[in-house]
């Protein structure tokens, strides 16, 4: 997608910057991959309260059950069962005491979050799962202990009958009662409106069906498959022995190489349309615009990073054209679509002194607006800035560019292994190209993106909020598209 | 005393008997006279107390005016100047007037609100409120509000430059909005449709949603839904005349009072009495005062994978007699260490993920315990009706058992704690209060709206510490939780099925 034909002005307007003047130091993130194809994380951005934490991202999910809904889920807690044997570890729960780590079962390391103390947790979402151990301390006997724990998660693990049944048990509650977390309820009615085509609790209840019927021979093959090297990284952060690197090629090295499984991606339903709720008086709806899938680019370039700019842009003029806030972003591969994917989502906050109307007239406004741009184009005037003027904020920008470094390093790399996207910096490479974003280069791109796509609509309105009026407003704009 | 022998007429072992003797009855002797005059310390003590007698109302009232003058104008108005150098200097007018005064129109007290604060109103200058705001370079929505409560209605001038002049052309507002108001008709159906949609909206925040259904269900007897409605339906027939009448019928002297807070120019009191003092004096009626109804039950659902429980304990209304009386401050100082005592018996069972206590003085005194519980995603029902059974299961302990607190009067000697009692009850009849704090709860504008006192509270507070014993706060507590009207407030995530703990919840309250 972002391999679009047009006409680039970048060379010639971006003479002093280098596509490395946007990547991360590697005193920030050190990448490194062993013979097998595993790889490695070393990152730190030398804040001084930082613990050391280490986290095993394994390259499959939800998305990734073929055929067996639940069994990703179920896995991932097998894995973080106390009497798992964890191979030459073993059992877990001992383990676990002699490292003095607490196993979290319930919580969810979200926006940097980490827990006070010593602990052992998992995450898991479409397309990846994460085991992670957070707070350890880093002398060298120690934290090899603890990745020689992830390794043995990572490849080793042996399962039991009995535990297979109890954890099940665990899981069924589990998604019974994922009705009543909205971000979790938020995920699922995506997946059921966008891929299954049927209600929330038909999805449900199809995950509980297949859950109690999974054998262990089914979970033993799907680990198998599945949790090997080349599907496998290890994030660590903060301040490490300095023989980490060695310590982990010691330790996830001997894993032998084997194929890693083609993701599947999934046909998608016919339904083009989910309506949600949220707590706040906030309203929003996200667009996305599923492109057909192609070969990946090799983006590695300033011309990337420029197109990728101009998209931005187009973001940033809808949103402004609207009075609204709005969110882009572009994914060669977004996380629940696994197609390249144009997001753009409109959030407006409730006038608590306007009526329901407000609303509706908002959807008016991005409908209207939006229809124009895909039949016409981008109508908008940009003014040039004079080519000192702007070589001068790009320097500046620039100069913070250079400061810059990535304090989110977690989703940097996830992003980077996962999607294959550059390890950028904090400072967006946009805010260097939109200056020389020009009215020639939008409207070339906006002819790209609204042609031959497939648009999906999440709309969320407050809970009470009467939203049949908006329904079919959206309705009928999907009709046209 | 037994006289020594002469060492020369007695033997040896004898004569160390004696000196044994001796040493003994010198000893005895000492410590009969350390009792002899510790008896007649706690005599003088005594007598000091049978001579001023017991303490009164007035004793315990806050008299210090280096840090708050309390001031009542002859026609009634009241006013509170609290003296804090380094905070922002701040005018508010309270009228005690709110939405339990609505009567058969809810919402008039709301509308009046938005009336008197709309920005085209004209004021006596001949500007309008926008204009004359401008003048003293506020602009309008920052640095002027409003708001309606059960039983006040405030009106806000907030980060006042410090100077007597501009605090002259501020306090204008104030003395125009609390007598004399003309209510502007042009802007009626404006504000009407302003007020309609707040109220409309209020349902889509929690905080605003949770405190309008409380009002609805606990004082009106609706469910919430039905007691939006009856709102709006209220507001949108209120009419011009029936809003000049409400503004008439309550806007008088004996229900106003002026707060003034913050680093308070010199001149302000004289200022007060010039600009409030002149507004006539009429009879006025009393502010409604709302019982809770039968209700006592709301469910609300949030968007947090957890519930959380909320249960008021509400002693009945305290009548005028039980607010001047030498008791309430003894109640409220037995309430203060209830509320500290349950908050350790609490943390001690470790139930639930999160927990607050509180006490508040209203119109009557009341205890609130709000309990939180994260959904547990392993268990079924996400651990919730264990939840709800550890709540149910600490009240009744609480109802038999009362809490386990240690008093001073439960370990010190007699002697000591009523000498000790003596010394404070000197300095609560003879002090005017210096050195003590205003109490947090009892702000000077909850002392106004609910007719309560500024009081000493150090000083108080050390008293009743000697006064009672941990059985006597125990014993209140039971007496406390077993007298209350108790309401319950569940909170649960949208979709969680409530029928099982409704009916756990409803058993908790027949008990």
């Amino acid at each position: 997608m972002i391999a679009c034909a047009f006409t680039i002005q970048a060379s010639a307007q971006s003479g002093d910057v280098k596509y490395e003047d946007f990547i991360t130091d590697p005193l920030n993130i050190t990448p490194g991959v062993l013979d097998n194809g595993f790889r490695y994380y070393l990152c730190n951005n030398f804040f001084p309260d930082s613990k050391l934490e280490m986290r095993l991202i394994q390259k499959s999910g939800t998305g990734d059950d073929e055929g067996t809904p639940g069994i990703s889920l179920l896995l991932r807690r097998m894995l973080c069962s106390e009497n798992l044997i964890a191979g030459t570890c073993g059992v877990l729960k001992d383990k676990l005491d002699e490292l003095q780590l607490q196993r979290f079962t319930q919580f969810r390391a979200v926006n940097g979050l980490v827990p006070d103390i010593s602990t052992y947790s998992s995450e898991i979402d479409n397309g990846c799962t994460e085991y992670n151990l957070f707070r350890l301390k880093n002398e060298r006997a120690y934290a090899a202990s603890c990745v020689g724990l992830l390794a043995e998660i990572a490849g080793h693990a042996r399962f039991s009958a009995s535990e297979l049944e109890r954890q099940k048990e665990f899981l069924v509650n589990e998604i019974t009662n994922s009705r009543y977390d909205l971000a979790k309820k938020h995920a699922n009615y995506q997946k059921a409106t966008f891929v299954d085509g049927c209600s929330l609790d038909e999805l449900l209840d199809k995950q509980i069906n297949s859950i109690r019927s999974i054998t262990l021979q089914q979970l033993e093959a799907y680990y198998q498959r599945w949790y090997v090297p080349q599907n496998q990284c290890l994030y660590v952060y903060g301040k490490a022995p300095s023989n980490i690197a060695d310590i982990i090629k010691q330790k996830f090295g001997s894993c032998p190489s084997m194929p890693a499984p083609e993701r599947s991606v999934n046909e998608l339903s016919n339904q083009k349309l989910l309506m949600t709720k949220r707590e706040g008086p906030i309203f929003s709806i996200q667009f996305y615009f599923i492109k057909p899938c192609v070969a990946l680019s090799c983006s590695e370039d300033l011309d990337y990073l420029r197109k990728a700019a101009v998209y931005t842009r187009i973001g940033e003029m809808l949103g402004s054209s609207l009075h609204a806030q709005v969110v882009t972003s572009i994914d060669e591969s977004a996380p629940f679509f696994r197609r390249p994917v144009y997001a753009l989502h409109f959030v407006k906050n409730l006038d608590l002194y306007a009526d329901d109307q407000q609303l509706s007239d908002f959807i008016d406004d991005v409908t209207k607006k939006l229809d124009d741009v895909i039949r016409n184009g981008f109508q908008e005037h940009i003014a040039p800035l004079p080519i000192e003027k702007q070589k001068e904020l790009q320097r500046q920008e620039l100069n913070n560019i250079h400061h810059s470094f990535v304090v989110d390093t977690h989703s940097s790399i996830k992003a980077n292994f996962l999607y294959s996207k550059p390890l950028f910096k904090d400072v967006p490479p946009y805010k260097y190209f939109k200056y020389e974003v020009s009215e020639q280069d939008i409207q070339n791109c906006s002819k790209e993106l609204f042609n031959n796509y497939d648009l999906r609509i999440v709309c969320t309105t407050p809970y009470g909020f009467t939203d049949a009026g908006i329904k079919a407003k959206l309705e009928a704009f999907l009709t046209d598209k | 005393m037994t006289w020594v022998y002469s060492q020369f007429d007695i033997p040896l072992h004898q004569q160390k008997l004696k000196i044994l003797n001796i040493i003994y009855n010198f000893t005895t002797m000492m410590v009969k006279l350390k009792s002899f005059l510790v008896l007649f310390a706690c005599v003088l003590g005594m007598q000091a107390l049978a001579k001023s007698g017991t303490l009164r109302f007035e004793d315990f009232l806050l008299r210090d005016t280096s840090h708050v003058i309390h001031g009542t104008l002859d026609n009634g108005f009241q006013y509170y100047i609290v003296k804090e150098v380094h905070q922002p200097f701040q005018m508010s007018l309270l009228q005690k007037t709110g939405f339990h005064d609505d009567g058969e129109t809810p919402e008039i007290s709301h509308l009046l609100e938005h009336m008197l604060a709309t920005a085209n109103r004209p004021i006596a200058t001949g500007d309008t409120l926008i204009q004359y705001l401008k003048k003293l370079g506020k602009e309008y929505g920052s640095g002027f509000n409003a708001f309606t409560g059960a039983n006040f209605m405030k009106f806000d001038l907030y980060q006042l430059k410090s100077e007597l002049a501009y605090a002259d052309s501020c306090m204008e507002i104030l003395a125009e909005i609390a007598e004399g108001s003309k209510i502007c008709a042009e802007d009626l159906e404006r504000q009407r449709t302003r007020m309609i949609n707040e109220v409309a909206n209020r349902k889509y925040v929690l905080n605003a949603r949770q405190t309008d259904a409380n009002l609805g269900v606990f004082r009106f007897g609706y469910d919430p839904a039905e007691w939006r409605e009856v709102q709006l339906n209220s507001a949108k027939k209120i009419t011009l005349s029936q809003l000049e009448a409400f503004y008439r019928k309550w806007y008088h002297p004996q229900n106003q009072c002026l707060l003034v807070t913050g680093n308070v120019p010199d001149g302000i009191e004289k200022m007060i009495k010039r600009k409030f003092g002149s507004h006539p004096c009429v009879p006025a009626p009393s502010p409604t005062i709302l019982d809770f109804t039968d209700k006592n039950m709301l469910i609300e659902r949030w968007g947090s994978t957890a519930c959380s429980l909320t249960l008021n304990f509400a002693l009945p209304i305290l009548t005028q007699a039980e607010k001047t009386s030498p008791n309430f401050f003894r109640d409220y100082f037995a309430l203060k260490q209830i509320n500290h005592a349950l908050n350790e018996k609490i943390r001690e069972r470790k139930f639930a993920s999160n927990f607050v206590t509180r006490y508040q003085v209203a119109e009557r005194l009341m205890l609130t315990a709000t309990f939180t519980c994260d959904l547990n995603e392993e268990l079924p029902g996400g651990g919730l009706q264990a939840f709800v059974d550890s709540v149910a299961a600490l009240v009744n302990d609480v109802r038999s058992n009362g809490v386990k607190i240690k008093m001073p009067k439960d370990t010190l000697k007699n002697g000591e704690v009523a000498l000790r009692c003596a010394q404070i009850m000197k300095r609560l009849q003879e002090g005017n209060g210096e050195g003590n704090t205003i109490d947090r709860v009892l702000q000077p504008d909850v002392c106004f709206i609910y007719s309560l006192p500024l009081y000493k509270q150090e000083n108080s507070d050390a008293y009743w510490t000697f006064v009672l014993s941990g059985k006597d706060i125990s014993d209140y507590c039971k007496n406390f939780i077993n007298k209350s009207k108790i309401t319950i407030e569940c909170v649960l995530p949208y979709d969680y099925p409530e029928k099982e703990i409704t009916e756990k919840l409803n058993a908790l309250l027949r008990h």
